[in-house]
């Protein structure tokens, strides 16, 4: 049985919330967005540190890729009961081997947003105009956790462009679940449904109701306006903006439109992007 | 490297050719394996390490690996499982002393050694160790006159990075000499502020009882997780317990997301408030 399911998407593209909506599932209980029952995240240094044995901090980010393959296999062995993880990486191969382990030990649910959508989001959580934010949007090279200036609890997670980063996964694993972010938005239900199922997690139709009307946007909003929330950066404003799907339309001008799309085309033409 | 340790117990450090037969093993992952009283470590481009006995560590170099490197992977992750297996206590953290009496500042990724140096530096204090230390009964075996700081640390101390030595090439940790201390080992331990990352939002500072007390110094062993494999705290915590009731401690939680130098400052004051 394979106990872990990747939770995979380019960042803002409704991660946090499709693991806010099982954290609820999970645990029934009431909602703390601070209290993720599915906060592990791919790139956790303490993971990596833990079965490797040492202190990964003092190593270089090439060193660290030779490791993960057998880090993964060795911490997906220790996994008794079916877990999500968050994965914002894109899917890499270091001698032929995927960093996330092999493909016995995991399913994934891969969720994809329209990038037009994305560059606001993305824009407000790190705080960089539009314009430089489609500059990372299109940037083969671009990673997260990149500074080396001090301590991470998270290893750096190569991204790739956009269009790259959804080639990487829908590509390369056999066992997936693709979520459009607009479609979840339209019919949460049906959507989640079908990816719970595939995931083997157990839940009855009622408690899927419950857990999405409690995580709905106005909720998860208010709950970070009153308290906090955990995963906004320093410097953004706040994590949960406006939950639309479609307000690319009045957020980008015609050459920031077409800079994303030049760059991006194969991809949003296969998923119905274009505008 | 710090020579003191190699003096201060007894140890023979030898290059060859590793076996890695290892009986009775109690845990192994695709890197280590350990037993009661020997442990294997494979650093993947640095070097494989072999704790053969109470006093023989054999260090089986890779091809074009640098002696430095190998030197410091050996300081900093086999030698605190060394300890661990002789009967010695090895907590993460920092050690300085002022007027005989010691301080620990011990935890995980909270700043320790950044708070060490700025009581250092405004306050002479004198450093007895950085990076781990090594406990039996009242007081500590490892001296040194070196502390590690990451870059970010560093500069907000005013340090010229081009004057540091980073420990490793191509990585911002540097090492910052102190004023050698002529420390006699007569010193007890006075004062263990345990530093505690959280995820909820709040400063709490506690004066807490003996049981507790242990514990929360329990969870600041150096390499844990060979500690948990090795079930050691059974050995430990009427040692532990001896310790705390003999000295004060405090619990200081602070949330960890908030900006590094400004989490170090605020907990730096609290513990200023203390002199």
């Amino acid at each position: 049985m394979k106990n872990i399911v990747w939770l995979a998407s380019y960042p803002k593209s409704g991660n946090t919330w499709i693991r806010i909506i099982l954290s609820y599932l999970q645990s029934n209980n009431n909602l703390n967005i601070n209290k993720l029952h599915s906060s592990h995240i791919s790139s956790s240094r303490d993971i990596l540190n833990y079965y490797c044995g040492y202190n990964t901090s003092l190593l270089h980010n090439s060193e660290i890729d030779l490791l993960r393959y057998n880090c993964n296999n060795d911490f997906a062995k220790s996994i008794k009961e079916l877990i999500f993880i968050k994965c914002h990486e894109s899917y890499r191969f270091i001698n032929n081997k995927p960093i996330l382990g092999s493909q016995e030990n995991y399913k994934s649910i891969y969720i994809i947003r329209n990038p037009l959508s994305i560059v606001a989001s993305f824009a407000n959580h790190l705080n960089l105009s539009i314009d430089e934010t489609i500059d990372i949007i299109n940037n083969n090279d671009y990673c997260l956790v990149s500074k080396k200036n001090k301590y991470q609890t998270q290893i750096t997670q190569r991204i790739y462009s956009w269009s790259n980063h959804v080639k990487s996964w829908i590509n390369n694993n056999n066992d997936i679940n693709i979520i459009k972010y607009e479609e979840l938005h339209n019919d949460p239900f049906k959507v989640l449904k079908k990816a719970f199922n595939f995931s083997n997690l157990v839940f009855s139709d009622d408690d899927l109701t419950n857990a999405i009307e409690n995580a709905s946007f106005d909720k998860i909003y208010k709950q970070e306006k009153e308290n906090y929330f955990i995963e906004k950066p320093l410097g953004s404003t706040s994590f949960f903006r406006k939950g639309k799907s479609n307000s690319w339309k009045e957020e980008l001008n015609y050459t920031q439109i077409n800079k994303i799309i030049n760059i991006n085309y194969d991809i949003m033409e296969k998923f119905n992007y274009l505008p | 490297m710090n020579e003191n340790i190699l003096k201060n117990f007894n140890l023979n450090i030898s290059y060859k050719r590793i076996k890695n037969n290892i009986t009775d093993i109690i845990y192994q992952s695709s890197f280590y394996k350990i037993s009661k009283k020997q442990f294997y470590l494979d650093i993947h481009n640095i070097a494989k390490y072999f704790v053969k006995s109470s006093d023989e560590i054999y260090i089986d170099s890779y091809k074009n690996s640098l002696k430095e490197d190998r030197e410091l992977f050996l300081y900093d992750s086999i030698l605190p499982v060394y300890f661990m297996q002789n009967n010695y206590i090895c907590l993460n953290g920092t050690a300085i002393s002022k007027n005989n009496k010691i301080t620990l500042i011990i935890g995980y990724g909270c700043g320790k050694s950044s708070i060490a140096q700025k009581l250092i530096q405004k306050h002479n204090y004198n450093l007895i160790c950085d990076n781990y230390i090594v406990i039996k009964d009242k007081t500590i075996l490892n001296s040194s006159n070196i502390l590690h700081l990451w870059e970010d640390v560093a500069l907000n101390l005013n340090y010229n990075l081009k004057e540091l030595k980073p420990l490793r090439k191509n990585i911002s940790k540097y090492e910052i000499v102190n004023n050698e201390y002529n420390f006699s080992g007569n010193e007890n331990i006075s004062k263990i502020y345990i530093l505690e990352p959280k995820l909820e939002m709040g400063l709490y500072i506690n004066e807490i009882q003996s049981l507790y007390k242990a514990t929360e110094v329990l969870k600041c062993i150096r390499g844990i997780n060979f500690y948990e494999q090795l079930s050691l705290a059974k050995r430990d915590f009427p040692i532990i317990i001896n310790l705390v009731n003999n000295c004060q401690v405090k619990v200081i939680s602070m949330i960890k997301k908030f900006d590094n130098i400004k989490n170090i400052n605020c907990i730096y004051k609290i513990i200023e408030q203390d002199l």
